[in-house]
């Protein structure tokens, strides 16, 4: 592309895996692949942080919180484990508006599906928000640096 | 890559399942996978109303896709014998909605 002063514009891009531009569709493809090798399958999906969210309710393990579900149920529990997909395991649980909903009453321990929680409410003293901010601003800067683009310049995650 | 807290400790244990349209199964589970898809034996569904108690609808073996899955809780026995199941008034649980 040439403007009127006819230098030539070039458009900078992030590279990640070659330096070589443009990559064929097979380069393209395999360089893809090996990006593939490093995220699992849900971290590529998601993309973004599942790990630090992983890591930090991980930290959690032993303290109380209430998960707030997608159909609005309330469950107030000791956090016991949480896995890859964010799933949460409650001990000791109770609902919070018991009267409204009695179907959990006989239950005191429970496996939440990670796809179904709105909210997880923390103690204010079990956060670090210098620690949460700080991890999060160099997990956005290292992704930046790591995204793959397709011909078009899209990210490809 | 870990596999965290799964539904090991739940296997051969009575379980109450919520589903994502709001049911509530209570069951033994026999089996699950890592897409939390469920094996229930001895299946029942309870159906909560404001106008009467709750309804138990027999069901048998069951298998409960994961996607349709909202909560797996441990049906304590003991506490659940003393609930007076036709008692007990409620509204039918919400659907999810995501």
């Amino acid at each position: 592309m040439t403007l009127g002063n006819s230098k030539p514009v070039v458009r900078r891009r992030n590279l990640l895996l070659t330096d070589s531009l443009p990559l064929s569709t097979f380069e393209h493809r395999d360089a893809l692949h090996r990006t593939s090798l490093r995220f699992s399958p849900l971290e590529r999906f998601n993309g973004l942080f599942i790990r630090l969210f992983f890591s930090y309710f991980k930290d959690l393990v032993g303290r109380e919180v209430t998960v707030e579900l997608k159909n609005d149920l309330a469950i107030r529990g000791t956090l016991h484990s949480v896995d890859q997909y964010l799933n949460i395991k409650l001990e000791n649980t109770r609902v919070v508006d018991q009267d409204k909903y009695p179907h959990m009453l006989s239950v005191r321990n429970c496996f939440i599906r990670g796809s179904v929680v709105r909210y997880v409410q923390l103690p204010p003293d079990g956060v670090d928000i210098e620690l949460l901010h700080d991890a999060t601003r160099r997990e956005a800067r290292g992704l930046q640096s790591e995204c793959m683009l397709d011909f078009e310049g899209r990210i490809v995650l | 890559m870990s596999s965290g807290p799964g539904l090991e400790s739940l296997v051969d244990q009575t379980i109450s399942v919520i589903t994502n349209d709001g049911r509530n199964i209570v069951g033994v589970l026999k089996g699950f996978d890592q897409a939390t898809n469920l094996i229930l034996d001895e299946s029942h569904e309870r159906v909560y109303s404001t106008k009467e108690g709750v309804q138990q609808l027999v069901l048998g073996l069951y298998i409960i896709r994961g996607d349709n899955i909202s909560v797996v809780g441990e049906l304590d026995e003991e506490l659940d014998s003393n609930l007076d199941l036709s008692k007990l008034r409620a509204h039918p649980l919400k659907p999810v909605i995501h």
